[in-house]
């Protein structure tokens, strides 16, 4: 008991140290890892994301009429590990520092977000291909710019006959 | 007549009633403060035990279906009802003189295990094993701390009648002091003071000897089962509590107002009554809650067993001897 | 009157918790809360209770087990009208990492109607703050209507 005395005698002249929120806005470190954020613009449905969530809250359900699909992922389900961002090879899905998500126990199953991806189209036979933002032809496309807008099927075709050129069967002299 | 309607007034208004009830909820919430304020918090605001009993008020009440209910229901009662008759009795100096004849150390000493009783008795009848649990540790508590109570009443009562026997009458004390200075200032009674200091908190619950509720060991003990107004009576209870034995332990030791006689002066003297018994809650209850922890049942009655009734003897003895 | 009683007893808020089966990270982060002096939470006139019959704001964490559900609802019907739910964390609602495992009977929804749901794997303690003012504003409605449905 004795020893403590000094203790509280400094705390009565040091104040009380709390937190003013919520009276005032509470801190948030700009690398704290709150809620995740997705960029429709920037995803190549590669479902990576889904892979390593780790509580299974990341859905892509193709949609009726074939065009795109639905990208959903529920906050509720979310553990907020950031694998998902870490492994997303575009940077679609970024971890922001917002831990501001309650809500009424009404809107659980409301309390997600979505985004809608549309499919890419083929440049020479218009099927439908994965989608290729910008950010992925900048980098990847690189190499052979006009061969990555193109389908498996035109894609194929195309280094066929790049590799196997028509060549004559029998020489030229030969009469 | 007039004696029954001065009764009256006493229990309902001042100084039992509505006055030991604002000041008890009072000293409970300055105590809660300046916890926080010790724990470097900030706590709540001073009127915030108000709050609770208002809140406390709105709940439903719920009573176990193999509790005994007339005993359930009773219990509170009779604590609250007990204690505001005690609060009713007690003088404070320079303000009110007590109930003639009522004054008494040996009165006291029987109406002050009224809530102990009461607390025990919502034990008992909770029909919950966490509510016997909390009924014998209460019980073990009681003998515990009525030991220096009652060495400090007679070390007390001997000083104060010198050659010619002891006085038990509150009144006839606090002339003495009057007359010949605080018995704080006197030597011989500071050990039966400091043995009272420890006494406050033992009967309160708080700080080393909160064991009758202790909230990790027996859930909240005798009270375990009890929820809305039952539960609002019983910390009404234990508010007139700290205010009945806060100004027990003032009338005892320092009960000199500022300006004897009463008069012009009633509301000085009540001021300078209200803020001793704010300072001995400080001293007594406030650093304890905030410096210790909590102690086995066996080590709190160790304590008082051979500490604080060794320390009242001591003054008896001395007073006695001195005599 | 009597609805200036009410906004005066929604000032004292008192807090049980509830552990079904969770991890204990939440009950970490709701101990915080409470108890140390950054995020002192009796300021808003919260205090945490030993006995279920003592609250009004019943803050639950973790999925709810199979081996714990029956003990978890009689607990909760413990707990006098009238009170406010607060599930804490991702599990109580989802299961959070633990979903579709053998031992999960998540969404408590099923047997307990949630008030108000604070996400976060454990959310911040400022996170449960937010959750616990929401809640104490649920319960006041609840409180009126109740008072002026008796009056």
């Amino acid at each position: 008991m004795l020893p403590f005395l000094k203790i509280m005698l400094r705390n009565l002249f040091l104040g009380p140290s709390t937190d003013p929120f919520p009276f005032a806005p509470a801190k948030t470190h700009e690398n704290f890892r709150g809620c995740a954020v997705f960029d429709p613009e920037k995803c190549i449905l590669c479902g990576i994301c889904r892979h390593v969530c780790a509580a299974g809250a990341i859905q892509l359900r193709a949609s009726e009429d074939g065009s795109g699909m639905q990208y959903l992922l529920w906050h509720n389900s979310c553990v907020f590990c950031g694998m998902c961002a870490h492994y997303c090879p575009t940077g679609a899905l970024t971890m922001s520092n917002n831990w501001h998500l309650v809500h009424a126990g009404a809107d659980r199953f409301a309390n997600c977000i979505s985004g809608f991806v549309r499919y890419g189209e083929c440049s020479q036979c218009g099927a439908k291909i994965q989608p290729r933002p910008p950010v992925i032809a900048d980098k990847l496309g690189k190499h052979s710019p006009d061969r990555f807008l193109l389908c498996p099927k035109c894609k194929r075709q195309s280094i066929a006959m790049n590799v196997a050129q028509a060549r004559p069967l029998f020489r030229q002299d030969v009469s | 007549m007039t004696d029954i309607a001065e009764a009256v007034f006493a229990i309902l208004i001042f100084p039992g009633g509505l006055f030991a009830l604002a000041l008890g909820l009072f000293l409970k919430g300055a105590d809660r403060k300046a916890l926080a304020r010790l724990q470097r918090r900030v706590g709540p605001p001073l009127y915030q035990p108000v709050l609770d009993i208002i809140k406390l008020l709105t709940k439903e009440t719920l009573i176990p279906t193999t509790a005994n209910e007339t005993a359930f229901l009773l219990a509170p009662v009779l604590g609250l009802t007990g204690m505001l008759v005690t609060a009713a009795v007690l003088p404070i100096g320079g303000v009110y003189g007590g109930v003639p004849g009522l004054g008494d150390l040996l009165v006291l000493l029987y109406l002050l295990p009224i809530p102990a009783m009461g607390l025990m008795l919502a034990g008992g009848a909770s029909s919950s094993p966490y509510g016997a649990l909390g009924f014998s540790r209460e019980m073990c508590m009681m003998f515990a701390y009525e030991m220096p109570l009652i060495a400090t009443f007679l070390a007390v009562a001997v000083r104060v009648g010198g050659a010619s026997g002891s006085l038990l009458s509150l009144p006839a004390i606090m002339d003495y002091q009057y007359r010949t200075g605080p018995l704080l200032f006197d030597p011989v009674m500071l050990p039966a003071a400091l043995a009272l200091l420890f006494f406050i908190p033992g009967t309160m619950g708080h700080g080393l000897f909160d064991i009758p509720e202790a909230e990790p060991e027996v859930i909240e003990g005798p009270l375990l089962e009890y929820s809305g107004p039952l539960l609002a009576m019983f910390h009404l209870m234990s508010a007139v509590k700290l205010v009945v034995v806060l100004e027990l332990a003032v009338a005892l030791f320092f009960p000199n107002p500022l300006v004897a006689g009463g008069g012009g002066w009633v509301l000085a003297n009540l001021a300078w009554h209200v803020c001793k018994c704010l300072v001995l809650l400080m001293l007594s209850v406030t650093c304890f809650r905030a410096a210790t922890g909590r102690l086995r049942l066996d080590q709190g009655f160790k304590f008082f067993v051979k500490f604080t009734s060794p320390l009242a003897l001591a003054s008896l003895g001395m007073a006695f001897i001195l005599r | 009157m009597l609805q200036f009683l009410t906004k005066l007893a929604s000032r004292s808020p008192w807090i049980y918790r509830i552990n079904a089966g969770s991890c204990n990270g939440c009950d970490v982060e709701m101990a915080t809360a409470a108890l140390i002096p950054r995020y002192d939470v009796e300021r808003l006139g919260c205090k945490y209770c030993g006995s279920p019959r003592h609250a009004d704001v019943v803050l639950i964490s973790g999925p709810l087990t199979l081996r714990v559900r029956d003990k978890v609802l009689r607990v909760y019907n413990e707990i006098p009208h009238p009170k406010v739910t607060v599930a804490v964390g991702v599990c109580p609602v989802s299961g959070g990492c633990f979903r579709d495992g053998y031992t999960v009977d998540a969404d408590i929804d099923h047997y307990i109607p949630l008030d108000v749901i604070v996400p976060g794997c454990p959310p911040r303690p400022q996170a449960i703050m937010e959750g616990v003012l929401k809640a104490v504003e649920v319960w006041r409605t609840r409180l009126e209507e109740g008072v002026c449905s008796r009056s």
